[in-house]
């Protein structure tokens, strides 16, 4: 029943995604890594919103609906597809990647590395009971009351919770936190019948799993070698910070990590191959991401620009800039979006959908900063790595991939800088409980960047698998 | 200097290595100058320390730490130490390895009778102490010992003690230890990973990571002097081999992890793992609350207790699926109109119950309650419904 809890959604998420690829105007065959990879994230969002439903619905928690509605988007999804496809079928590759006799070693050692770190953390997931603070205060406390009680029993804000006598209404001090992370956890449970802790949070070590299947699907997509794209997997799930959140699951920043992170991929993959469903795909992910967690607004945001800068010349972001920087000053840089909210600036605050303002307050965390990105060891070297590669893609860089690699790192810089650097949420850098669960949520991205720029700087262009011409 | 052209990468590599460790050893010695480059150190017997307070017993070179009074255990070396300016580092074997910072080290110099001295181990250092973190450390150390707190541990084992002196040799080897320190997991996992010890003087990413990069700069200065092109697979090789290292040590830590993960929770079941874990007492006392004393459906409980304290967060989950409040110091007038259970985890100052009007009180206020279970770890009262309340607006 718990292989059935954990492999459904993952089916069902891989299915439509493999659906939503087929619209490619590009592709020849199923990329099977990278439906799989994404496919995970897409099908437990797939999975939470349908328990929500059911219960909305139906009043009560109902595995068996929740089931039977996967099994039918299964199908469904299933039916697309095979429309889709039917003058080729579903040409899923069964040939394994062509490599070097001199580099079988290394991808070996590669390859065993990424077991060991997977299989160190799965121990840990499955044997210890739940160990960290938010898991237990927000994330799993939630799901734990739920599934104890058998109801989706709302939280409320302190105040309010004190003037109600219902006692099916619980407060939390972050009650304001988005649900889905929560539905995950709770899912698994619902169908084994039983409290424990590992059950409800072992799908965050499934999620490091699909982060990796959809990086090396993505690495492969632009025709990258599959050395390099082995690489890419190791590098990611070697990296410290990542290795807790696997072996520690319960935390929303790994799950954010996969849409936010995965959706930057997206993007990036797009911006090389002007594939316009990766542009679908990553803008669909970010904004997933928005229900994960509050931070997913800022990304999506981010993502937003991202692509607004892959089709527009700098000569026009230039303008772009001047037009928002004389529109502060003139005082018309506050829009009010309809049920998304403010955005803009004013009055010495930023106003962000769903994050709310975000008071300037200048903070002296460079200290910490530097710390945190390089003598701390929760990234191992690849914030060294990632400078010294920009570096490089500045003077020996392809063109397209210069121009992607320096708009994200811009883009991200700038949002580093806003959040911790102008503003009160530098506390959160200088006693390091909040800046590297960010940077977390967009870890697969920087990975990918890492990738890009190496690619660019040492090997010739490669034809993208996926533009071939069939 | 042909050899250098020769094979440019492994000279790279090799210059790299020599100039940073030139440049760090300078920065080590101009931090704490040593005056030597090695030197002898200066083992402790372990027979020549005493209880002072609490007890145990010695086995073979072994010194166990199992009887407390009133929570605590010290162990003295009324023996002291001559001209301790002589030592830098004191290391030692202590079992359990577990988190212990609430282990400090005392100390009292003859020059200044009276005043004594404490210095905790660092965060995840469990070891070694650096003794010159302490400005009083030197002279003549007059006594000196180890404070035990119950709560760590019920026995502690101390075997191994030996002054060290702070030579270079020393200071290097105390850095290699630092890296290799064990990182157990623990709240701090989820946001950063230190990399060994906690403060340690020289991250090992700061020198790997230079590492890299000096060599890979070195390489591609050679070959341009060469007028070859950069291989970029023996640049891949320098980057992985880099990473490697780095991560070579953080298997190891999590190995050592697996293993202890393994000997405390494998094979057990939900309820067993906690009576295992570091929370044991509090999930026992939890359960008993939940499954004895308080009735099956859920009620409100207020906790009450210092702000910030783990086990005051960690009591919703705990007792769950009962509907915890965990937000205030003092009670609230909305406790009584709402009914339940108030559960006090700590003493507070100013909060009291008095017995004769069966109230709690804080300030003029008061509510009324009856006492339903009294422990070390809590006191729970039902709010009664009778009222009688009062507390200021």
């Amino acid at each position: 029943m718990l292989i059935l809890a954990y492999l459904l959604p993952w089916i069902t998420g891989t299915i439509w995604l493999v659906w939503l690829e087929s619209f490619s105007a590009q592709r020849q065959q199923v990329n099977l890594p990278r439906a799989v990879g994404y496919g995970f994230f897409l099908g437990y969002f797939i999975c939470s919103a349908a328990i929500y439903c059911v219960y909305a619905i139906f009043g009560h928690l109902s595995a068996t609906m929740v089931t039977g509605l996967l099994l039918a988007l299964s199908a469904l999804g299933l039916f697309l597809s095979w429309q889709k496809y039917r003058n080729g079928w579903l040409a899923i590759p069964v040939k394994a990647p062509v490599i070097k006799r001199q580099d079988k070693w290394l991808l070996l050692l590669l390859l065993a590395l990424t077991t060991a770190h997977l299989a160190v953390a799965a121990y840990d997931a499955y044997n210890r009971p739940l160990l960290p603070w938010d898991a237990w205060t927000t994330w799993t406390y939630r799901a734990k009351i739920w599934f104890l009680n058998q109801d989706l029993s709302p939280f409320i804000g302190a105040e309010a919770w004190l003037n109600t006598s219902n006692p099916g209404i619980y407060t939390i001090p972050a009650h304001g936190y988005p649900l889905i992370v929560s539905l995950i956890q709770l899912w698994p449970v619902m169908l084994q019948g039983q409290w424990n802790d590992a059950v409800a949070v072992f799908p965050g070590l499934l999620a490091g799993i699909a982060l990796i299947l959809a990086l090396y699907g993505q690495g492969r997509s632009l025709g990258w070698p599959a050395l390099l794209a082995i690489a890419g997997v190791y590098l990611l799930v070697s990296i410290p910070l990542l290795n807790a959140h696997l072996a520690l699951p319960g935390y929303a920043d790994l799950w954010l990590g996969g849409f936010a992170g995965l959706g930057f991929v997206a993007l990036l993959q797009w911006s090389q191959s002007q594939d316009r469903t990766q542009l679908l795909t990553g803008l669909l992910f970010l904004g997933l991401g928005a229900f994960i967690k509050r931070e997913g607004s800022l990304w999506l945001m981010m993502g937003l620009l991202f692509a607004i800068m892959q089709v527009l010349s700098w000569k026009l972001l230039l303008a772009m800039a001047a037009t928002a920087a004389l529109a502060i000053f003139s005082g018309y840089s506050l829009l009010n979006l309809p049920w998304l909210g403010q955005i803009g600036y004013a009055d010495g605050a930023f106003y962000l959908p769903r994050l709310g303002a975000i008071t300037l307050q200048p903070q002296d965390v460079s200290f910490a900063v530097i710390n945190n990105l390089f003598s701390n060891s929760s990234w191992n070297l690849l914030y060294f790595y990632l400078f010294a590669s920009l570096l490089l893609v500045l003077v020996h860089g392809k063109q397209r991939a210069r121009h992607s690699a320096l708009s994200f790192i811009l883009l991200l810089t700038t949002i580093i800088a806003t959040v911790f650097f102008l503003s009160a949420e530098g506390e959160w850098v200088k006693d390091s409980t909040a800046f590297g669960r960010l940077l977390l949520q967009v870890l697969p991205a920087l990975i990918f960047v890492l990738l890009l720029n190496w690619q660019a700087v040492f090997h010739q262009p490669a034809q993208p698998r996926e533009v071939e011409k069939r | 200097m042909k050899w250098l052209l020769r094979l440019p990468m492994f000279s790279a590599l090799l210059l790299a290595a020599l100039l940073l460790g030139g440049a760090l050893t300078a920065f080590l010695n101009l931090q704490t100058p040593a005056k030597e480059i090695t030197g002898k150190s200066t083992p402790v017997a372990i027979e020549s320390f005493r209880f002072m307070k609490g007890g145990g017993e010695q086995k073979q070179g072994i010194l166990i730490i199992n009887q407390y009074t009133n929570g605590k255990a010290i162990i003295s070396n009324l023996q002291g130490l001559e001209n301790s300016d002589r030592f830098r580092y004191l290391q030692f074997q202590l079992t359990p390895a577990m988190l212990a910072d609430d282990l400090p080290l005392f100390f009292w110099r003859s020059a200044k009778t009276g005043e004594i001295f404490t210095m905790a181990l660092e965060e995840n250092v469990l070891d070694h102490l650096d003794l010159k973190r302490h400005r009083q450390w030197g002279g003549h150390i007059s006594e000196y010992g180890f404070i035990f707190t119950e709560n760590s541990s019920q026995s502690w084992s101390l075997q191994g003690l030996e002054f060290f002196p702070g030579t270079l040799e020393q200071s290097w080897l105390s850095i290699v230890s630092d890296w290799l320190e064990f990182e157990v997991w623990s709240q701090h996992s989820i946001n950063f990973i230190y990399g060994g010890a906690a403060n340690g003087r020289l991250p090992a990413t700061l020198v790997v990571g230079a590492w890299v990069l000096l060599s890979l700069l070195l390489y591609s200065l050679l070959m341009h002097w060469k007028k070859h092109p950069v291989n970029a697979r023996k640049i891949a090789a320098v980057v992985l081999l880099g990473w490697m290292l780095l991560d070579a040590r953080w298997l190891f830590n999590l190995l050592q992890q697996l293993q202890l993960t393994h000997n405390v929770y494998a094979g057990k079941s939900l309820a067993e793992k906690y009576e295992s874990g570091l929370d044991a007492d509090y999930y026992r006392y939890f359960q008993h609350l939940k499954k004895q004393i308080l009735p099956a459906s859920p009620q409100f409980v207020y906790v009450l207790g210092k702000k910030t304290d783990y086990f005051r967060a960690k009591t919703p989950w705990w007792l769950a699926p009962h509907n915890v409040f965990n937000q205030g110091s003092y009670p609230k007038l909305a406790y009584e109109k709402k009914g339940g259970y108030i559960l006090i985890l700590h003493p507070i100052s100013g909060l009291e119950f008095d017995q004769h009007s069966q109230t709690l009180r804080w300030g003029d206020a008061r509510l009324p309650v009856i006492p339903v279970y009294l422990d070390p770890l809590g006191a729970l009262y039902k709010i009664r419904e009778d009222g009688g309340s009062h507390t200021p607006p």
